[in-house]
Protein backbone atom coordinates (compact mmCIF):
# COMPACT_ATOMS: atom_id res chain seq x y z
CA UNK A 1 0.00 0.00 0.00
CA UNK A 2 2.39 2.35 1.12
CA UNK A 3 4.77 1.25 -2.31
CA UNK A 4 1.59 2.52 -4.17
CA UNK A 5 1.50 5.83 -2.06
CA UNK A 6 4.76 6.78 -3.13
CA UNK A 7 4.56 5.63 -6.93
CA UNK A 8 1.33 7.85 -7.32
CA UNK A 9 3.49 10.53 -5.33
CA UNK A 10 5.95 10.49 -7.98
CA UNK A 11 3.87 10.55 -10.28
CA UNK A 12 1.70 13.76 -9.60
CA UNK A 13 5.44 15.22 -9.19
CA UNK A 14 6.35 14.64 -12.47
CA UNK A 15 3.24 15.67 -13.63
CA UNK A 16 3.16 18.90 -11.96
CA UNK A 17 7.20 19.37 -13.45
CA UNK A 18 5.51 18.89 -16.51
CA UNK A 19 2.76 21.73 -15.97
CA UNK A 20 5.36 23.78 -14.92
CA UNK A 21 7.60 22.75 -17.95
CA UNK A 22 5.45 23.83 -20.52
CA UNK A 23 4.11 27.16 -19.07
CA UNK A 24 7.82 28.28 -18.73
CA UNK A 25 8.21 27.18 -22.57
CA UNK A 26 5.31 29.62 -23.22
CA UNK A 27 6.28 32.35 -20.78
CA UNK A 28 9.82 32.96 -21.18
CA UNK A 29 9.72 34.46 -24.83
CA UNK A 30 7.96 37.03 -23.51
CA UNK A 31 10.10 37.50 -20.34
CA UNK A 32 12.98 37.46 -22.89
CA UNK A 33 11.22 40.88 -24.86
CA UNK A 34 10.41 42.13 -21.30
CA UNK A 35 13.85 41.95 -20.07
CA UNK A 36 15.92 43.27 -23.29
CA UNK A 37 13.50 46.42 -23.14
CA UNK A 38 14.65 47.86 -20.40
CA UNK A 39 18.43 46.98 -20.24
CA UNK A 40 21.14 49.22 -21.32
CA UNK A 41 22.32 48.50 -24.76
CA UNK A 42 25.84 46.53 -24.10
CA UNK A 43 24.11 43.85 -22.53
CA UNK A 44 22.09 43.28 -25.38
CA UNK A 45 24.02 43.66 -28.73
CA UNK A 46 28.13 44.49 -27.59
CA UNK A 47 31.16 42.31 -26.46
CA UNK A 48 30.22 42.68 -22.74
CA UNK A 49 26.82 41.41 -23.13
CA UNK A 50 28.06 37.96 -23.45
CA UNK A 51 26.93 35.77 -21.73
CA UNK A 52 23.39 36.87 -21.73
CA UNK A 53 22.04 36.43 -18.44
CA UNK A 54 18.44 35.73 -17.64
CA UNK A 55 18.66 38.48 -14.65
CA UNK A 56 18.59 42.12 -15.65
CA UNK A 57 21.70 43.41 -14.40
CA UNK A 58 20.80 47.48 -15.46
CA UNK A 59 17.56 49.48 -15.79
CA UNK A 60 16.65 52.10 -17.90
CA UNK A 61 13.79 53.33 -20.03
CA UNK A 62 15.63 55.32 -22.57
CA UNK A 63 14.50 52.93 -25.34
CA UNK A 64 10.73 53.24 -24.05
CA UNK A 65 11.01 56.56 -23.62
CA UNK A 66 12.72 57.38 -27.02
CA UNK A 67 9.96 55.99 -29.02
CA UNK A 68 7.07 57.82 -26.62
CA UNK A 69 9.01 60.91 -27.40
CA UNK A 70 10.19 60.22 -31.59
CA UNK A 71 7.69 61.97 -33.52
CA UNK A 72 7.49 59.35 -35.93
CA UNK A 73 6.97 55.91 -33.79
CA UNK A 74 4.56 58.18 -31.97
CA UNK A 75 2.38 58.93 -34.93
CA UNK A 76 3.07 55.46 -35.74
CA UNK A 77 1.34 53.85 -32.42
CA UNK A 78 -1.21 56.46 -32.99
CA UNK A 79 -1.86 55.33 -36.43
CA UNK A 80 -2.41 51.91 -35.22
CA UNK A 81 -4.40 52.45 -32.26
CA UNK A 82 -7.21 54.63 -34.10
CA UNK A 83 -7.07 52.45 -37.47
CA UNK A 84 -7.23 49.21 -35.43
CA UNK A 85 -10.18 50.35 -32.98
CA UNK A 86 -12.40 52.07 -36.61
CA UNK A 87 -11.52 48.63 -38.02
CA UNK A 88 -12.85 46.53 -34.92
CA UNK A 89 -16.33 48.89 -35.13
CA UNK A 90 -17.04 48.72 -39.01
CA UNK A 91 -15.88 45.15 -38.61
CA UNK A 92 -18.42 44.68 -35.69
CA UNK A 93 -21.23 47.53 -37.06
CA UNK A 94 -21.58 45.51 -40.35
CA UNK A 95 -21.37 42.07 -38.98
CA UNK A 96 -23.70 41.92 -36.30
CA UNK A 97 -26.57 42.40 -38.13
CA UNK A 98 -25.68 40.69 -41.21
CA UNK A 99 -25.27 37.53 -39.04
CA UNK A 100 -28.68 37.93 -37.22
CA UNK A 101 -30.17 38.35 -40.84
CA UNK A 102 -28.48 35.19 -41.78
CA UNK A 103 -30.17 33.36 -38.81
CA UNK A 104 -34.14 35.17 -38.98
CA UNK A 105 -34.48 35.46 -42.82
CA UNK A 106 -37.40 33.77 -44.56
CA UNK A 107 -38.06 32.53 -47.99
CA UNK A 108 -38.54 29.03 -49.24
CA UNK A 109 -36.50 26.54 -47.03
CA UNK A 110 -34.48 25.20 -49.62
CA UNK A 111 -32.90 28.25 -51.13
CA UNK A 112 -32.87 30.11 -47.70
CA UNK A 113 -30.48 27.62 -46.76
CA UNK A 114 -28.55 27.31 -50.27
CA UNK A 115 -28.18 31.25 -50.02
CA UNK A 116 -26.89 31.24 -46.67
CA UNK A 117 -24.78 28.12 -46.93
CA UNK A 118 -23.34 29.89 -49.66
CA UNK A 119 -22.38 33.34 -48.01
CA UNK A 120 -20.87 31.36 -44.90
CA UNK A 121 -18.17 29.64 -47.09
CA UNK A 122 -17.81 33.20 -49.14
CA UNK A 123 -17.35 34.46 -45.11
CA UNK A 124 -14.80 31.47 -44.32
CA UNK A 125 -12.67 31.37 -47.05
CA UNK A 126 -12.10 35.31 -47.26
CA UNK A 127 -11.25 34.94 -43.43
CA UNK A 128 -8.71 32.32 -44.98
CA UNK A 129 -7.48 34.10 -47.78
CA UNK A 130 -3.67 34.68 -48.28
CA UNK A 131 -2.83 38.53 -47.53
CA UNK A 132 -0.23 38.14 -50.09
CA UNK A 133 -2.93 38.04 -53.06
CA UNK A 134 -5.18 40.33 -51.65
CA UNK A 135 -2.54 42.79 -50.59
CA UNK A 136 -0.58 43.83 -53.50
CA UNK A 137 -4.03 44.67 -56.26
CA UNK A 138 -5.72 46.33 -52.70
CA UNK A 139 -2.37 48.70 -52.81
CA UNK A 140 -3.14 49.72 -56.15
CA UNK A 141 -6.88 50.15 -55.71
CA UNK A 142 -6.46 52.66 -52.22
CA UNK A 143 -4.00 54.37 -54.26
CA UNK A 144 -6.42 55.55 -56.46
CA UNK A 145 -8.93 55.77 -54.25
CA UNK A 146 -6.59 58.12 -52.44
CA UNK A 147 -7.02 56.46 -49.27
CA UNK A 148 -3.04 55.31 -49.81
CA UNK A 149 -1.04 55.29 -46.75
CA UNK A 150 -4.36 57.12 -44.49
CA UNK A 151 -5.66 55.79 -41.53
CA UNK A 152 -9.02 54.89 -43.49
CA UNK A 153 -6.90 52.75 -45.57
CA UNK A 154 -5.60 50.62 -43.05
CA UNK A 155 -8.53 50.24 -41.57
CA UNK A 156 -10.39 49.01 -44.66
CA UNK A 157 -7.13 46.55 -44.83
CA UNK A 158 -7.82 44.95 -41.15
CA UNK A 159 -11.81 45.13 -41.71
CA UNK A 160 -11.20 42.40 -44.49
CA UNK A 161 -10.04 39.87 -41.86
CA UNK A 162 -12.14 40.86 -39.40
CA UNK A 163 -15.36 40.78 -40.72
CA UNK A 164 -15.68 37.18 -42.04
CA UNK A 165 -14.75 36.41 -38.41
CA UNK A 166 -17.00 38.29 -36.80
CA UNK A 167 -19.96 37.38 -38.92
CA UNK A 168 -19.44 33.87 -38.18
CA UNK A 169 -18.65 33.97 -34.37
CA UNK A 170 -21.99 35.83 -33.92
CA UNK A 171 -23.65 33.64 -36.34
CA UNK A 172 -23.42 31.17 -34.20
CA UNK A 173 -24.12 32.98 -30.98
CA UNK A 174 -27.79 34.42 -32.35
CA UNK A 175 -28.30 30.46 -33.85
CA UNK A 176 -28.31 30.23 -29.66
CA UNK A 177 -31.50 32.63 -29.00
CA UNK A 178 -34.73 31.45 -29.54
CA UNK A 179 -36.92 33.56 -32.25
CA UNK A 180 -39.95 33.57 -29.84
CA UNK A 181 -38.22 36.43 -27.14
CA UNK A 182 -38.42 38.99 -30.93
CA UNK A 183 -41.78 37.49 -31.56
CA UNK A 184 -42.97 38.47 -27.92
CA UNK A 185 -41.30 41.78 -28.13
CA UNK A 186 -43.08 42.86 -31.13
CA UNK A 187 -46.30 41.95 -29.99
CA UNK A 188 -45.25 44.68 -27.09
CA UNK A 189 -45.08 47.09 -29.96
CA UNK A 190 -41.57 46.84 -30.77
CA UNK A 191 -40.35 46.96 -34.42
CA UNK A 192 -38.60 44.09 -35.54
CA UNK A 193 -35.53 45.79 -35.74
CA UNK A 194 -36.02 47.17 -31.67
CA UNK A 195 -36.26 43.82 -31.03
CA UNK A 196 -33.26 42.72 -32.06
CA UNK A 197 -31.47 45.36 -30.29
CA UNK A 198 -33.57 45.23 -27.42
CA UNK A 199 -34.32 41.50 -26.85
CA UNK A 200 -31.83 39.57 -29.01
CA UNK A 201 -28.68 41.76 -28.18
CA UNK A 202 -28.10 41.47 -24.55
CA UNK A 203 -27.85 37.74 -24.64
CA UNK A 204 -25.55 37.64 -27.62
CA UNK A 205 -22.87 40.04 -25.46
CA UNK A 206 -20.42 37.81 -24.55
CA UNK A 207 -19.41 36.68 -28.38
CA UNK A 208 -19.96 40.52 -29.19
CA UNK A 209 -17.06 40.54 -26.83
CA UNK A 210 -15.10 37.69 -28.42
CA UNK A 211 -15.38 38.80 -31.89
CA UNK A 212 -14.33 42.44 -30.94
CA UNK A 213 -11.07 41.65 -28.62
CA UNK A 214 -10.28 38.88 -31.10
CA UNK A 215 -10.41 41.30 -33.96
CA UNK A 216 -8.19 43.95 -32.24
CA UNK A 217 -5.91 41.75 -31.21
CA UNK A 218 -5.32 40.04 -34.95
CA UNK A 219 -5.46 43.68 -36.37
CA UNK A 220 -3.30 45.00 -33.52
CA UNK A 221 -0.39 41.81 -34.67
CA UNK A 222 -1.23 41.84 -38.43
CA UNK A 223 1.85 42.38 -40.53
CA UNK A 224 1.64 40.93 -43.93
CA UNK A 225 -1.12 43.00 -45.00
CA UNK A 226 0.31 46.71 -44.08
CA UNK A 227 3.49 45.84 -45.29
CA UNK A 228 1.96 45.45 -48.56
CA UNK A 229 -0.56 48.43 -48.36
CA UNK A 230 1.78 51.12 -46.62
CA UNK A 231 4.48 53.18 -47.10
CA UNK A 232 5.13 56.18 -45.21
CA UNK A 233 2.80 55.76 -42.05
CA UNK A 234 3.27 52.39 -40.98
CA UNK A 235 1.69 50.77 -37.78
CA UNK A 236 3.77 49.37 -34.78
CA UNK A 237 4.14 45.80 -36.27
CA UNK A 238 5.68 46.58 -39.33
CA UNK A 239 8.37 49.62 -37.11
CA UNK A 240 8.58 46.43 -35.32
CA UNK A 241 9.59 44.42 -37.93
CA UNK A 242 12.24 46.99 -39.58
CA UNK A 243 14.08 46.76 -36.97
CA UNK A 244 14.28 43.02 -36.41
CA UNK A 245 15.10 42.96 -40.24
CA UNK A 246 18.03 45.69 -39.29
CA UNK A 247 18.71 43.51 -36.04
CA UNK A 248 18.76 46.50 -33.83
CA UNK A 249 17.19 44.85 -31.04
CA UNK A 250 16.93 47.35 -28.34
CA UNK A 251 14.50 49.71 -29.90
CA UNK A 252 13.24 46.63 -31.14
CA UNK A 253 12.36 44.87 -28.26
CA UNK A 254 11.08 48.17 -26.47
CA UNK A 255 8.47 48.46 -29.51
CA UNK A 256 7.89 44.73 -28.93
CA UNK A 257 6.81 45.55 -25.44
CA UNK A 258 4.73 48.33 -26.13
CA UNK A 259 2.74 46.61 -28.53
CA UNK A 260 2.56 43.49 -25.79
CA UNK A 261 1.13 45.55 -23.14
CA UNK A 262 -2.60 46.00 -24.61
CA UNK A 263 -2.50 42.52 -25.85
CA UNK A 264 -1.83 40.80 -22.11
CA UNK A 265 -4.52 43.33 -20.89
CA UNK A 266 -6.85 41.73 -23.74
CA UNK A 267 -5.69 38.55 -23.14
CA UNK A 268 -6.43 37.99 -19.74
CA UNK A 269 -10.20 39.55 -20.02
CA UNK A 270 -10.73 36.94 -22.98
CA UNK A 271 -9.33 33.75 -21.08
CA UNK A 272 -12.92 34.50 -18.19
CA UNK A 273 -14.82 33.53 -21.68
CA UNK A 274 -13.24 31.84 -24.37
CA UNK A 275 -15.41 29.35 -25.98
CA UNK A 276 -13.99 26.94 -28.63
CA UNK A 277 -16.37 28.00 -31.22
CA UNK A 278 -15.01 31.67 -30.99
CA UNK A 279 -11.48 30.15 -31.41
CA UNK A 280 -12.43 27.84 -34.14
CA UNK A 281 -13.27 31.17 -36.37
CA UNK A 282 -10.27 32.47 -34.77
CA UNK A 283 -7.58 30.68 -36.77
CA UNK A 284 -4.80 33.48 -37.08
CA UNK A 285 -3.33 35.37 -40.37
CA UNK B 1 -76.49 28.69 -54.12
CA UNK B 2 -74.92 29.25 -50.94
CA UNK B 3 -71.73 27.19 -51.71
CA UNK B 4 -71.57 29.56 -54.82
CA UNK B 5 -71.69 32.38 -52.86
CA UNK B 6 -68.76 31.28 -50.44
CA UNK B 7 -66.95 30.47 -53.58
CA UNK B 8 -67.29 33.70 -54.79
CA UNK B 9 -66.71 35.27 -51.57
CA UNK B 10 -63.43 33.55 -51.62
CA UNK B 11 -61.98 34.49 -54.91
CA UNK B 12 -62.86 38.34 -54.09
CA UNK B 13 -60.64 37.80 -50.96
CA UNK B 14 -58.22 36.38 -52.85
CA UNK B 15 -58.01 39.25 -55.05
CA UNK B 16 -58.51 42.12 -53.40
CA UNK B 17 -57.30 41.06 -50.13
CA UNK B 18 -58.81 43.30 -46.72
CA UNK B 19 -56.25 46.05 -46.50
CA UNK B 20 -55.43 44.57 -42.83
CA UNK B 21 -54.15 41.39 -44.20
CA UNK B 22 -52.34 43.23 -47.67
CA UNK B 23 -50.57 45.42 -44.73
CA UNK B 24 -49.42 42.09 -43.33
CA UNK B 25 -48.01 40.93 -45.96
CA UNK B 26 -46.07 44.15 -47.24
CA UNK B 27 -44.64 44.47 -43.43
CA UNK B 28 -42.97 40.59 -44.21
CA UNK B 29 -41.70 41.52 -47.55
CA UNK B 30 -40.37 44.69 -45.91
CA UNK B 31 -38.77 42.79 -43.43
CA UNK B 32 -37.09 40.37 -45.69
CA UNK B 33 -35.33 43.12 -48.05
CA UNK B 34 -34.26 44.17 -44.86
CA UNK B 35 -32.72 41.45 -43.81
CA UNK B 36 -30.88 41.03 -47.47
CA UNK B 37 -29.78 44.32 -47.21
CA UNK B 38 -28.06 43.87 -43.93
CA UNK B 39 -26.51 40.68 -45.35
CA UNK B 40 -25.69 42.10 -48.95
CA UNK B 41 -23.21 44.95 -46.75
CA UNK B 42 -20.93 42.74 -45.76
CA UNK B 43 -20.71 40.81 -48.78
CA UNK B 44 -20.39 44.24 -50.71
CA UNK B 45 -17.56 45.08 -48.93
CA UNK B 46 -15.50 41.65 -49.40
CA UNK B 47 -16.07 41.88 -52.96
CA UNK B 48 -15.23 45.34 -53.56
CA UNK B 49 -11.99 45.35 -51.78
CA UNK B 50 -11.25 41.31 -51.29
CA UNK B 51 -12.83 39.81 -54.41
CA UNK B 52 -11.75 42.00 -56.89
CA UNK B 53 -8.25 42.57 -55.80
CA UNK B 54 -7.94 39.02 -56.08
CA UNK B 55 -9.28 38.96 -59.95
CA UNK B 56 -6.99 41.96 -60.43
CA UNK B 57 -4.19 39.96 -59.33
CA UNK B 58 -5.16 36.54 -61.45
CA UNK B 59 -5.30 39.63 -64.49
CA UNK B 60 -1.67 40.64 -63.50
CA UNK B 61 -0.43 37.87 -63.79
CA UNK B 62 -1.63 36.83 -67.15
CA UNK B 63 -0.78 40.49 -68.60
CA UNK B 64 2.85 41.17 -70.40
CA UNK B 65 4.38 44.19 -68.48
CA UNK B 66 5.56 45.87 -71.47
CA UNK B 67 1.97 45.62 -73.23
CA UNK B 68 1.54 43.26 -74.81
CA UNK B 69 -1.05 40.86 -75.75
CA UNK B 70 -3.31 40.19 -72.75
CA UNK B 71 -3.49 36.42 -71.98
CA UNK B 72 0.30 36.24 -71.62
CA UNK B 73 2.10 33.55 -69.79
CA UNK B 74 5.32 35.78 -70.00
CA UNK B 75 5.29 35.81 -66.01
CA UNK B 76 4.88 32.27 -65.78
CA UNK B 77 7.28 31.15 -68.28
CA UNK B 78 9.71 33.88 -66.38
CA UNK B 79 8.94 32.14 -62.93
CA UNK B 80 9.61 28.95 -64.03
CA UNK B 81 12.69 29.60 -65.18
CA UNK B 82 13.88 31.02 -62.01
CA UNK B 83 14.98 27.89 -59.70
CA UNK B 84 14.11 29.70 -56.40
CA UNK B 85 10.44 30.20 -57.79
CA UNK B 86 10.10 26.23 -57.39
CA UNK B 87 12.61 26.23 -54.36
CA UNK B 88 9.95 28.08 -52.38
CA UNK B 89 6.95 26.15 -53.30
CA UNK B 90 8.88 22.76 -52.49
CA UNK B 91 9.72 24.56 -48.56
CA UNK B 92 5.75 25.61 -48.52
CA UNK B 93 5.00 21.96 -48.70
CA UNK B 94 7.56 20.40 -46.58
CA UNK B 95 6.87 23.35 -43.84
CA UNK B 96 3.17 22.62 -43.98
CA UNK B 97 3.69 18.71 -43.79
CA UNK B 98 6.05 18.62 -41.09
CA UNK B 99 4.69 21.29 -38.60
CA UNK B 100 1.03 20.60 -39.30
CA UNK B 101 1.68 16.55 -37.85
CA UNK B 102 3.93 17.62 -35.13
CA UNK B 103 1.29 20.60 -33.95
CA UNK B 104 -1.55 17.96 -34.04
CA UNK B 105 0.48 15.36 -32.00
CA UNK B 106 1.73 17.96 -29.40
CA UNK B 107 -1.84 19.00 -29.26
CA UNK B 108 -3.12 16.37 -28.35
CA UNK B 109 -1.29 15.72 -25.60
CA UNK B 110 -1.17 19.06 -24.17
CA UNK B 111 -5.28 19.35 -24.45
CA UNK B 112 -5.30 15.48 -22.38
CA UNK B 113 -2.99 17.36 -19.42
CA UNK B 114 -5.96 20.27 -19.25
CA UNK B 115 -8.75 17.52 -19.58
CA UNK B 116 -7.41 16.49 -16.13
CA UNK B 117 -7.87 18.20 -12.55
CA UNK B 118 -5.37 19.82 -11.10
CA UNK B 119 -4.21 22.82 -9.21
CA UNK B 120 -3.25 25.63 -11.85
CA UNK B 121 -5.11 24.28 -14.37
CA UNK B 122 -7.02 28.00 -15.47
CA UNK B 123 -3.72 29.16 -14.69
CA UNK B 124 -2.24 27.08 -17.80
CA UNK B 125 -5.82 27.55 -19.75
CA UNK B 126 -5.29 30.96 -19.63
CA UNK B 127 -1.09 31.10 -20.34
CA UNK B 128 -2.13 29.00 -22.95
CA UNK B 129 -4.12 31.51 -25.09
CA UNK B 130 -1.02 34.30 -25.47
CA UNK B 131 0.11 32.63 -27.85
CA UNK B 132 -2.61 32.87 -30.32
CA UNK B 133 -2.97 36.35 -29.07
CA UNK B 134 0.47 37.86 -29.23
CA UNK B 135 1.60 39.63 -32.11
CA UNK B 136 3.82 37.40 -34.56
CA UNK B 137 6.91 40.07 -34.43
CA UNK B 138 7.15 40.81 -30.86
CA UNK B 139 7.66 36.61 -30.87
CA UNK B 140 10.13 36.92 -33.88
CA UNK B 141 11.92 39.41 -31.68
CA UNK B 142 12.29 37.53 -29.05
CA UNK B 143 13.57 33.96 -31.09
CA UNK B 144 15.78 36.62 -32.64
CA UNK B 145 17.56 37.16 -29.54
CA UNK B 146 17.14 33.49 -28.90
CA UNK B 147 18.68 32.29 -31.63
CA UNK B 148 21.40 34.77 -33.10
CA UNK B 149 25.13 34.11 -32.50
CA UNK B 150 25.27 36.08 -28.87
CA UNK B 151 21.61 35.08 -28.28
CA UNK B 152 20.02 33.27 -25.46
CA UNK B 153 20.72 29.57 -26.11
CA UNK B 154 24.86 30.03 -26.72
CA UNK B 155 24.71 31.55 -23.63
CA UNK B 156 23.32 28.66 -21.97
CA UNK B 157 25.36 26.28 -23.77
CA UNK B 158 28.34 28.60 -22.22
CA UNK B 159 27.23 28.22 -18.74
CA UNK B 160 27.01 24.36 -19.09
CA UNK B 161 30.81 24.59 -20.55
CA UNK B 162 29.30 23.20 -24.27
CA UNK B 163 30.65 24.31 -27.75
CA UNK B 164 28.65 27.83 -28.06
CA UNK B 165 29.62 29.48 -31.17
CA UNK B 166 26.79 27.98 -33.06
CA UNK B 167 25.44 29.71 -35.80
CA UNK B 168 21.55 28.17 -35.49
CA UNK B 169 19.89 30.87 -38.20
CA UNK B 170 22.39 29.65 -40.71
CA UNK B 171 23.51 26.10 -41.07
CA UNK B 172 21.14 23.73 -42.75
CA UNK B 173 19.63 21.50 -40.56
CA UNK B 174 19.33 23.79 -37.77
CA UNK B 175 17.98 26.52 -39.55
CA UNK B 176 14.56 24.27 -40.01
CA UNK B 177 14.54 22.94 -37.12
CA UNK B 178 14.19 26.10 -35.44
CA UNK B 179 11.56 27.26 -38.18
CA UNK B 180 9.33 24.58 -36.96
CA UNK B 181 10.11 24.35 -33.37
CA UNK B 182 9.24 28.46 -33.72
CA UNK B 183 5.68 27.63 -35.81
CA UNK B 184 4.73 24.61 -33.16
CA UNK B 185 5.29 27.01 -30.26
CA UNK B 186 2.64 29.52 -31.71
CA UNK B 187 0.13 27.09 -33.29
CA UNK B 188 0.30 24.09 -30.70
CA UNK B 189 -2.23 26.05 -28.36
CA UNK B 190 -4.87 26.46 -31.05
CA UNK B 191 -4.77 22.97 -31.73
CA UNK B 192 -4.83 21.89 -28.09
CA UNK B 193 -7.68 24.43 -27.32
CA UNK B 194 -9.90 22.67 -30.27
CA UNK B 195 -9.61 19.35 -29.19
CA UNK B 196 -10.02 19.83 -25.50
CA UNK B 197 -13.32 20.75 -26.62
CA UNK B 198 -13.84 17.80 -28.52
CA UNK B 199 -12.69 15.79 -25.50
CA UNK B 200 -14.69 17.28 -23.17
CA UNK B 201 -17.51 16.29 -25.71
CA UNK B 202 -16.96 12.79 -24.87
CA UNK B 203 -19.56 11.64 -22.14
CA UNK B 204 -18.01 10.36 -19.22
CA UNK B 205 -20.27 7.68 -19.50
CA UNK B 206 -18.97 5.42 -21.95
CA UNK B 207 -15.69 6.07 -19.92
CA UNK B 208 -17.28 5.07 -17.09
CA UNK B 209 -18.81 1.83 -18.65
CA UNK B 210 -15.14 1.27 -20.45
CA UNK B 211 -13.87 1.36 -16.37
CA UNK B 212 -16.16 -1.21 -15.89
CA UNK B 213 -14.89 -3.87 -18.29
CA UNK B 214 -11.65 -3.27 -16.81
CA UNK B 215 -9.90 -1.26 -19.99
CA UNK B 216 -6.75 0.16 -19.15
CA UNK B 217 -6.24 3.92 -19.90
CA UNK B 218 -3.96 3.08 -22.66
CA UNK B 219 -7.27 1.43 -23.93
CA UNK B 220 -9.53 3.61 -23.12
CA UNK B 221 -7.33 6.33 -24.92
CA UNK B 222 -7.43 4.30 -28.62
CA UNK B 223 -11.09 3.04 -28.37
CA UNK B 224 -12.97 5.76 -27.31
CA UNK B 225 -10.69 8.82 -26.94
CA UNK B 226 -9.22 8.47 -30.72
CA UNK B 227 -12.15 6.86 -32.63
CA UNK B 228 -14.77 10.06 -30.98
CA UNK B 229 -11.87 12.84 -31.30
CA UNK B 230 -11.66 11.90 -35.09
CA UNK B 231 -14.01 14.71 -36.24
CA UNK B 232 -12.44 17.47 -33.92
CA UNK B 233 -8.79 15.55 -35.51
CA UNK B 234 -9.51 16.39 -39.23
CA UNK B 235 -10.71 19.82 -38.94
CA UNK B 236 -7.78 20.92 -36.67
CA UNK B 237 -5.93 19.29 -39.42
CA UNK B 238 -7.69 21.26 -42.05
CA UNK B 239 -7.59 24.32 -39.85
CA UNK B 240 -3.81 24.34 -39.46
CA UNK B 241 -2.76 23.53 -42.91
CA UNK B 242 -4.71 26.36 -44.40
CA UNK B 243 -2.52 28.88 -41.92
CA UNK B 244 0.36 26.68 -42.15
CA UNK B 245 0.48 27.98 -45.98
CA UNK B 246 0.69 31.11 -45.28
CA UNK B 247 3.91 31.13 -43.50
CA UNK B 248 5.65 34.23 -43.92
CA UNK B 249 7.40 36.26 -41.69
CA UNK B 250 8.90 33.54 -39.05
CA UNK B 251 11.57 31.74 -42.24
CA UNK B 252 11.41 35.68 -43.78
CA UNK B 253 13.20 37.45 -40.89
CA UNK B 254 15.02 34.26 -39.03
CA UNK B 255 16.56 32.92 -42.01
CA UNK B 256 15.90 34.43 -44.92
CA UNK B 257 17.83 31.10 -46.71
CA UNK B 258 14.40 29.06 -46.48
CA UNK B 259 12.08 30.60 -49.10
CA UNK B 260 8.16 30.76 -48.54
CA UNK B 261 5.63 31.11 -51.72
CA UNK B 262 4.28 34.56 -49.68
CA UNK B 263 8.33 35.40 -48.84
CA UNK B 264 8.95 34.88 -52.50
CA UNK B 265 6.33 37.13 -53.58
CA UNK B 266 6.80 40.13 -51.53
CA UNK B 267 10.64 39.83 -52.02
CA UNK B 268 10.47 39.46 -55.78
CA UNK B 269 7.52 42.57 -55.94
CA UNK B 270 9.43 44.59 -53.07
CA UNK B 271 12.81 43.80 -53.26
CA UNK B 272 14.64 42.17 -55.67
CA UNK B 273 12.74 43.76 -58.70
CA UNK B 274 11.87 47.59 -57.03
CA UNK B 275 8.15 47.50 -57.60
CA UNK B 276 8.42 47.44 -61.02
CA UNK B 277 5.57 46.06 -63.45
CA UNK B 278 7.86 42.88 -63.97
CA UNK B 279 7.63 42.47 -60.20
CA UNK B 280 4.07 42.75 -59.90
CA UNK B 281 3.29 40.21 -62.54
CA UNK B 282 5.85 37.40 -61.21
CA UNK B 283 4.70 37.98 -57.82
CA UNK B 284 0.93 37.75 -58.93
CA UNK B 285 1.72 34.29 -60.23
CA UNK B 286 3.08 32.81 -56.55
CA UNK B 287 0.56 34.28 -54.96
CA UNK B 288 -1.93 33.63 -57.08
CA UNK B 289 -0.23 29.60 -56.37
CA UNK B 290 -1.19 30.13 -52.55
CA UNK B 291 -3.94 31.50 -53.26
CA UNK B 292 -5.76 28.04 -55.08
CA UNK B 293 -4.46 25.81 -52.52
CA UNK B 294 -5.81 27.79 -49.76
CA UNK B 295 -8.91 28.11 -51.68
CA UNK B 296 -9.17 24.25 -52.23
CA UNK B 297 -8.35 23.81 -48.31
CA UNK B 298 -10.86 26.09 -47.07
CA UNK B 299 -13.67 24.91 -49.49
CA UNK B 300 -13.00 21.09 -47.81
CA UNK B 301 -12.69 22.64 -44.65
CA UNK B 302 -16.33 24.06 -44.90
CA UNK B 303 -17.67 20.82 -46.51
CA UNK B 304 -16.12 18.58 -43.90
CA UNK B 305 -17.70 20.50 -40.87
CA UNK B 306 -21.23 21.63 -42.05
CA UNK B 307 -21.57 17.63 -43.08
Amino acid sequence: MIHLKSRSFLRSGAFALLVIGIAFIIVFPLYVVAKNAFVEDPEITGRPAWPWSPIPKTFTTEWVYSLLTESKLLSSLMLTIVSTLLSVGISLLLATPAAWALVRVGGKTKTRFRATGFILTFAVISRMFPSITVGIPLAVILVRLMLHDTIWGLAIGFTLFSLPYSLIVMKSQFEAIPPELEEAAMVDGYSRFGAFIRVTLPPAAPGMAAAAIFSFLFAWGELTLPLLITSANQPLSVMTWRYLRGATMAQGSAIAFIQLIPVLIFTYILQRFLKPEYLAGAFKY
Amino acid sequence: MQLKQIGKQYLAAKHNPHPLFCQETTKLKREQIMYWVLIAIPVVFIVVFMVYPAILSVSYSFSHPEGGAFPNTLAYEQNFADPEFFKSIEYNLLLVAVTVPLELLVGIFMALILSRRFIGRGLLRAVMILPITIPEVVFLVSMNTMFREKGVINSMLFYFGLPHENLWLVHSPFNFIIIVLVEIWRTTPICALLILAGIQSIPAQVYESASIDRATTWMKFRHITLPLLKPAIVATILLRGIDAFKIFATPYTLSPSIPTMTGYAYSIYYERLQMSLVGLTRAAVSADILALFIVIFSYAFVRYTSR
